[in-house]
């Protein structure tokens, strides 16, 4: 078969000309299902990376025990006297834990997590200080009022250690910054109590939180305790007896759960399928719609070119040759399409990062995968339309005018 | 004139479609030998099989019975590959609708007949120049199809149809849809490109066509009588 690329390339662009709007719907179509799909990818590849980052951030060697917000009262909460207990018998590990509050900065900007916390936080998150120290014994000792700020909101507030942050008009001076890591994932409630967050500020557990919330919560009761065991091979051990510990009736917590690593993962791993089933669900409607659309429009492409069919046919051209032109046709609007619904998708993503509450991964594969699998759909839907040009009689397709 | 070797023999041909209500008989016991320098008119009624007869006599349809000769070779044990060289190499055809490309030039149109040759695109649009030119239709080589007239859309049709020469010309109704002025130039410039050597077999249900030709088939109820023409 004489494949010339000039030729076919001017037969293409002419195929795609003789019917703009059709053209333009199909292009349309895809182009919406393959920005759709990038989406998707962009957010299940970064919820692949988050999922092992926040185990790294959680501390593989780490549980915590977590009790879903309740402004009942009711329920018994999780306390101060919990992490004594842990840390009374579990030796050689390190116990930490926080109460959280959602507030607002005072510059009315930026809202954030107020963490009540204690000096051995460091020990049982992972995290990176980048510059000053965080809460210490002394601090706590002598109520002093000063916060360690996450580095975003130390960033947004354009804070540096040394510098005055105020907490409901409370003047807090700022002893240090710290990466809290996780990012963007802190809707669920799981999240909630054991994420701090991309914008964190952390004070001295020994100050009384209630200038922060009408509401005082039962004394000295946290959302998250964390648990730090000794060795890496002693974790199943120091978890078994830390659930011992709190079965017992002055500890129980009924409604607690136990967050371990592989807990941390699995839950991320939720987020990830029902995104994939949703967002996925989504993609691949628009992408069939655009196929559907692609394939009447060659359809009906074919239909008005019959007359073409013939004439080719009677100047030499092969089935295989029809066939070809009608699949080279949608390919080419297909990748077009393809690449600008991705490309699209990109620049939106970059353009509005900072305000999606989704995480986002921008790989190469996130952009032409979508790209790929969406000419991959677009050439089956072609399939059948290019078959049927391939047999239209060419003596019935003179007659046709 | 050469009639050792026909450039087109038909013999015992018969075509039947498959219809819902059965297989329907177009074509009975066709015999024609169309031989180098013929110009070749086929006439009958409408629906009397002559457009079925230029469509097996062109290879773009297989009969059901009989067989076709196209210079010397059997059309029936040919590939389909072979059969589309032969349409690209050796025959050349004009229709009563031209099937022109309308968004693009005379040219470009002329040039198309050589979209499934070997012939690279500059030597195309040499041989498409130099046919537009022999069809008189120099000056309005880079005017849009949909631009010109009816006798100067069949013109640029018969001159995408000689572009490559071809052994035989298939003309379908080719001054159907023009006046009677456009037709006498439509059939003298047919006539020019006979004397060429190249041989015509056109189809048409207008008499007055007649006398261009040096010999008539009449096609009737699928079969066809050869009428001895007048000088």
């Amino acid at each position: 078969m004489n494949l010339p690329i000039h030729p076919m390339l001017r037969d293409i662009a002419a195929g795609l000309r003789s019917h703009p709007g059709r053209t333009l719907l199909s292009f349309l179509g895809i182009a919406v299902g393959a920005a759709a799909l990038s989406i998707l990818w962009n957010v299940t590849d970064a919820l692949r990376l988050k999922a092992s980052q926040m185990q790294t951030d959680f501390g593989v060697n780490t549980f915590s025990i977590i009790r879903p917000p309740d402004d009942s009262g009711e329920r018994r909460p999780i306390r101060r006297a919990h992490l004594r207990l842990l840390a009374a018998n579990l030796p050689g590990t390190a116990v930490s834990g926080w109460q959280a509050y959602p507030l607002e900065s005072d510059t009315g900007r930026n809202p954030y997590r107020l963490l009540i916390t204690d000096q051995h936080l460091p020990a049982v998150r992972p995290w990176k200080l980048t510059a000053g120290r965080f809460i210490d014994r002394t601090d706590i000792a002598l109520r002093r009022p000063v916060a360690a700020l996450s580095k975003t909101l130390a960033d947004r507030e354009n804070i540096r250690p040394g510098d005055t942050f105020s907490i409901r008009l409370a003047p807090f001076t700022v002893i240090g910054i710290i990466d809290t890591g996780m990012t963007s994932l802190d809707t669920s409630d799981f999240n909630t109590a054991l994420s701090a967050g991309e914008r964190a500020a952390f004070i001295p557990w020994s100050l009384a939180p209630n200038w922060v919330t009408d509401y005082v919560p039962p004394e000295e009761s946290l959302d998250a305790v964390f648990v730090r065991a000794s060795t890496p091979s002693a974790m199943t051990r120091e978890l078994a007896t830390a659930r011992a510990l709190f079965a017992q009736p002055d500890h129980l917590v009924p409604d607690a759960e136990w967050i371990t690593p592989e807990t941390v993962t699995q839950r991320i791993r939720q987020w990830q399928h029902l995104i994939e089933w949703s967002a996925g669900g989504i993609a691949l409607l628009c992408l069939a719609l655009g196929g559907a659309t692609l394939m009447s429009l060659m359809v009906s492409n074919i239909t008005e070119r019959i007359p073409e069919i013939g004439l080719r046919i009677s100047l030499g051209a092969s089935r295989a040759h029809i066939v070809l032109l009608f699949l080279l046709e949608s390919l080419a609007i297909t990748t077009l399409a393809a690449l600008a619904g991705a490309l699209t998708a990109r620049a939106t993503l970059l353009l509005f990062r900072a305000h999606l509450p989704i995480p986002l991964s921008f790989t190469a594969a996130s952009l032409f995968l979508p790209v790929a699998l969406t000419v991959a759909l677009g050439a089956l839907f072609s399939i059948w339309p290019a078959l049927i040009a391939g047999r239209i009689s060419p003596a019935e397709a003179l007659r046709n005018d | 004139m050469n009639r050792t070797q026909p450039i087109l023999a038909m013999h015992h041909v018969g075509k039947s479609f498959a219809t819902a209500v059965g297989p329907v008989r177009v074509l009975n016991d066709i015999n024609v030998t169309i031989y180098p320098g013929d110009f070749v008119a086929l006439s009958g009624p409408s629906g009397s099989g002559k457009t079925t007869l230029l469509n097996l006599a062109s290879l773009l349809d297989h009969p059901t019975e009989g067989d076709i000769l196209f210079d010397a070779q059997l059309t029936r044990t040919l590939s389909p590959e072979t059969l589309a060289m032969l349409r690209r190499e050796k025959t050349g055809m004009v229709f009563q609708h031209f099937h022109l490309l309308s968004r693009r030039t005379a040219l470009e149109n002329v040039a198309f007949r050589f979209r499934y040759a070997p012939e690279g695109r500059t030597e195309a649009h040499r041989l498409a120049a130099a046919a537009l030119d022999r069809v008189g239709l120099a000056a309005v080589a880079h005017r849009t199809a949909r631009l010109m007239s009816g006798g100067e859309m069949q013109r640029t049709a018969i001159a995408r149809a000689i572009a490559k020469p071809p052994l035989i010309l298939f003309a379908d109704e080719p001054t159907g849809n023009l006046d009677s002025e456009n037709t006498a130039r439509i059939m003298e410039l047919f006539q020019q490109i006979n004397r060429e050597g190249i041989a015509i077999l056109l189809a048409t249900h207008n008499k007055a066509l007649l006398p261009f030709c040096s010999r008539h088939l009449i096609c009737t109820d699928g079969h066809i009588i050869e009428e001895t023409l007048s000088a």
